[in-house]
């Protein structure tokens, strides 16, 4: 057995068997949607596959399948490499719909599967054996929706306790408990459960053992526990346990009409609150058809990107913090102060903004927040220089992240990984340059990317993306139109045609997208969040095996993972 | 809530010249006054001015509270910047985000390990009431974190600035001093000023049906 994170040899090993893999990307076969139409023929009949007009839905193929067809169909994609993004089911009352969402790293060609059957003979495989991703999908699936999932490794509740008798995502769902009861049923749950584990460990005199780590941890930046299987100081197995910060934001999208959900999804990333707004008006912005003005355009780019550079420097110091080093994090948050003060002026907010509207913006960028962005460029350039000096040529650092947590083109393509952990692997997927939605399509700017996958590859890679992120703004300030920042036709009432609508967005931590299903009434009949965090972290159970623990905490920070982001 | 610290406050130093310097206030004399009280109160005295918090973000606010803690706020000058990653080291609990209910019994757990005298601030709308995730039927999260541990301090926002968060920790210190804090009484609300008046846990009711279902259909 060897354990990459030990010796330098083993990771020399690992990363020349990585490097070939990664340099065929030059070689790229551009597919167009009619050809995947047709080699699809065998498997499906041509009726049930469509070719979408990407504009209006952001689909490129949408097939019906059939319960027996959906395993030959996804070994295709599997085959084809595409890679997973989502896996959505959806309620509506006499059947039920799971739709699978894939997509390609090289072009964009987002194919969508639906399944649909009436809700009492429904019967689904697991694809968790093509698409290792799968997994925590199905499971998320069965604790929404009560859904039984064949062959599924381990069906059981993903973000709910184990205890609940309930799954809310169905329509007509009520919850009538009382909450303070049932955190005393829970506690005396999981004590049951922990003495269950401990006991049979110490009964089979096993040399293995378990180790919890959060959800009350340090570095696992929020609420996450793993749960972590030790032999020595050797991760055997990575388990992670999420949902303890689960609020039910997509249940929340349904209660009330397209305006009132504004304000949530940027407190589902709260580091990225002005993109996640994007996120969320674009898709609406799509589903309505409505036009956006230059000066909106300009001003979308401009927050977008100052909001990235303030992730950014907030994961800088933070990840540098997990491993031991305190000045970046001072340093860093100095920095990002002067960012949210920009955001003061603009939204009001310091963290959590609610600043897009369907059409436009709530209000105009204001002269001195553009007099402050011109100036703060130039400041912030001549700081991450020192930055850059303080860390990345440090011994210590490089030793501790190094080799560490090796993210390969076929992890990334099975879990569906994006942003900067995928980059740093290589591929070159940005959503900014592959759907460029906005106008990132009239700038000059460069996708980083390294070639090592890991810890090190993806600190590097997130320190080339503020580089690139200030010579975006350097290209939009100056040209900055004047205008209005409201498209005065906009429609006052929302109200999008029945039908599925899909929009994403490049967060900092990967694509945020959201699938919206509209039923043409003011309120969202389903907004499902396709959140990066939520396939980044899933990798961890992969690349953990093997490493000590310490590296655990590398790996998390590097990955850049917001636990509310997983959650939802 | 006034409260009587008159008595606690030391004597002011007095003013010596020290070398060049003349005039100048030395502080560093070793002089610090008389203070005139029961132990109890000494030691609260004590405890107010060295409070260690456990390191325990939940949400959003926990980046807010990471804010007050780093450069520009400095939560030290406090006397409160020595986050402590174990419990059991620390004797202020900051519930920085919504309490969801499969976290509750962690934070319970969290606070019983604490030893005592210990201490809570509800940091904003989602530990204080439930927040902005509060409406009828929601099933993920529990409705104000005082439902599990008593609250001290409640600091409204969504999230606080880190200002509202330090003006929090201040009352809970002049609490601390008056020993009327980690009693497990009901807290009063901090009132930032310019701000309406926050209402009492205890009295919000769930929302009734949202404004907007009420506007009459637009005629197209």
């Amino acid at each position: 057995m060897s354990f990459p994170g030990l010796t330098g040899e083993s990771n020399q090993i690992k990363l020349k068997e990585l490097d070939p893999r990664f340099r065929g990307d030059d070689n790229i076969v551009i597919m167009n949607a009619e050809e995947i139409k047709s080699e699809l023929n065998p498997i499906l009949h041509p009726e049930n596959v469509a070719v979408s007009d990407y504009s209006k839905t952001g689909f490129h193929i949408e097939a019906t399948v059939s319960p027996d067809q959906i395993l030959p169909v996804v070994r295709f994609l599997r085959k084809k490499e595409f890679f997973l993004e989502q896996i959505t089911g959806a309620d509506f009352k006499e059947t039920f719909q799971l739709s699978y969402q894939f997509n390609r790293f090289d072009q964009t060609l987002r194919v969508i599967l639906r399944l649909k059957q009436p809700w009492n003979e429904y019967q689904v495989p697991s694809i968790t054996s093509i698409y290792a991703g799968a997994n925590w999908f199905e499971r998320e699936v069965f604790d929404m929706y009560g859904i039984q999932i064949k062959n599924h490794p381990h069906l059981k509740r993903l973000l709910l306790p184990e205890f609940c008798n309930f799954h809310p995502l169905r329509k007509g769902f009520k919850f009538e408990g009382d909450s303070v009861q049932d955190v005393n049923r829970a506690w005396e749950l999981e004590q049951e459960a922990e003495q269950k584990i401990s006991s049979t460990v110490l009964e089979s005199h096993r040399r293995d053992y378990f180790v919890n780590m959060g959800p009350q941890h340090p570095s696992t930046h929020g609420v996450l526990r793993l749960l972590l299987h030790m032999d020595g100081e050797i991760i055997l197995e990575v388990d992670p346990v999420i949902g303890y910060a689960h609020r039910a934001d997509e249940k929340m999208g349904e209660n009330g009409n397209y305006l009132q959900f504004t304000p949530y999804p940027s407190r589902v990333d709260y580091l990225a609150g002005m993109i996640y707004n994007w996120g969320y008006v674009g898709t609406v912005e799509r589903a309505l058809g409505i036009e956006l003005t230059e000066r909106c355009k300009y001003i979308r780019v401009i927050v977008s990107e100052l909001q990235r550079l303030a992730s950014h420097l907030l994961w800088y110091g933070a990840f540098l913090m997990d491993l031991g080093n305190f000045t970046p994090f001072l340093y860093c948050f100095q920095d990002r102060e002067e960012i949210l003060d920009m955001f003061e002026l603009c939204d009001g907010s310091r963290l959590t903004y609610n600043y897009f509207r369907f059409g436009g913006q709530e209000r105009d960028l204001s002269p001195e927040f553009l007099d402050r962005a011109r100036k703060f460029i130039p400041m912030l350039k001549s700081h991450l220089k020192d930055y850059e000096q303080l860390v990345a040529k440090n011994i210590i650092f490089r030793k501790r992240t190094e080799g560490v947590g090796v993210i390969t083109k076929d992890l990334a393509i099975e879990y569906g990984v994006t942003g900067g952990a995928l980059r740093a692997c290589g591929i070159p997927y940005d959503v900014r340059k592959s759907e460029p939605y906005g106008i990132y399509d009239q700038f000059q700017w460069d996708v980083p990317t390294k070639t090592g996958g890991d810890a090190y590859s993806r600190f590097q890679v997130r320190v080339q993306e503020m580089w690139q992120s200030l010579r975006i703004l350097e290209q939009a300030l100056p040209k900055i139109p004047e205008g209005p920042y409201n498209n005065p036709q906009a429609p006052k009432r929302f109200k999008p045609n029945a039908g599925e609508y899909y929009f994403c967005v490049e967060s900092p931590r990967g694509q945020m997208g959201i699938y919206l299903i509209s039923d043409g009434t003011e309120n969202p009949y389903r907004i499902k969040m396709r959140t990066p965090c939520y396939n980044n972290l899933e990798v961890i159970s992969p690349i953990g095996k093997g490493h000590l623990l310490a590296d655990v905490v590398c790996i998390l920070g590097s990955l850049d993972i917001v636990v509310p982001d997983v959650d939802r | 809530m006034d409260t009587k610290i008159d008595s606690l406050t030391p004597t002011p130093l007095p003013q010596r010249g020290r070398g060049k310097g003349e005039g100048v206030e030395h502080q560093k004399t070793g002089d610090m006054g008389i203070i005139f009280g029961t132990l109890e109160k000494i030691l609260n005295l004590a405890r107010a001015n060295s409070l260690w918090p456990l390191t325990f973000g939940l949400h959003c606010c926990a980046i807010e509270m990471m804010a007050a803690s780093a450069s520009r706020f400095d939560l030290d000058r406090f006397g409160a910047g020595v986050f402590r990653s174990s419990p059991r080291q620390a004797d202020l609990m900051i519930v920085a985000g919504t309490v969801s209910r499969k976290m509750a019994p962690r934070i319970k757990m969290l606070y019983d390990q604490m030893p005592a005298p210990k201490y809570v601030i509800a940091m904003g709308g989602c530990a204080m009431w439930g927040g902005p995730y509060q409406y009828e039927g929601q099933y993920a999260i529990v409705e104000g974190v005082d439902r599990i541990v008593p609250v001290d301090v409640h600091v409204p926002g969504c999230p606080p600035r880190p200002e509202g968060l330090i003006e929090g920790l201040l009352l809970l210190e002049r609490k601390i001093i008056a020993g009327t804090a980690g009693k497990g009484q009901l807290a009063e609300a901090v009132r930032p000023t310019g701000t309406p008046v926050p209402i009492p846990p205890g009295a919000v009711k769930a929302p009734g049906p949202r404004p907007d279902q009420n506007i009459i259909e637009h005629k197209e």
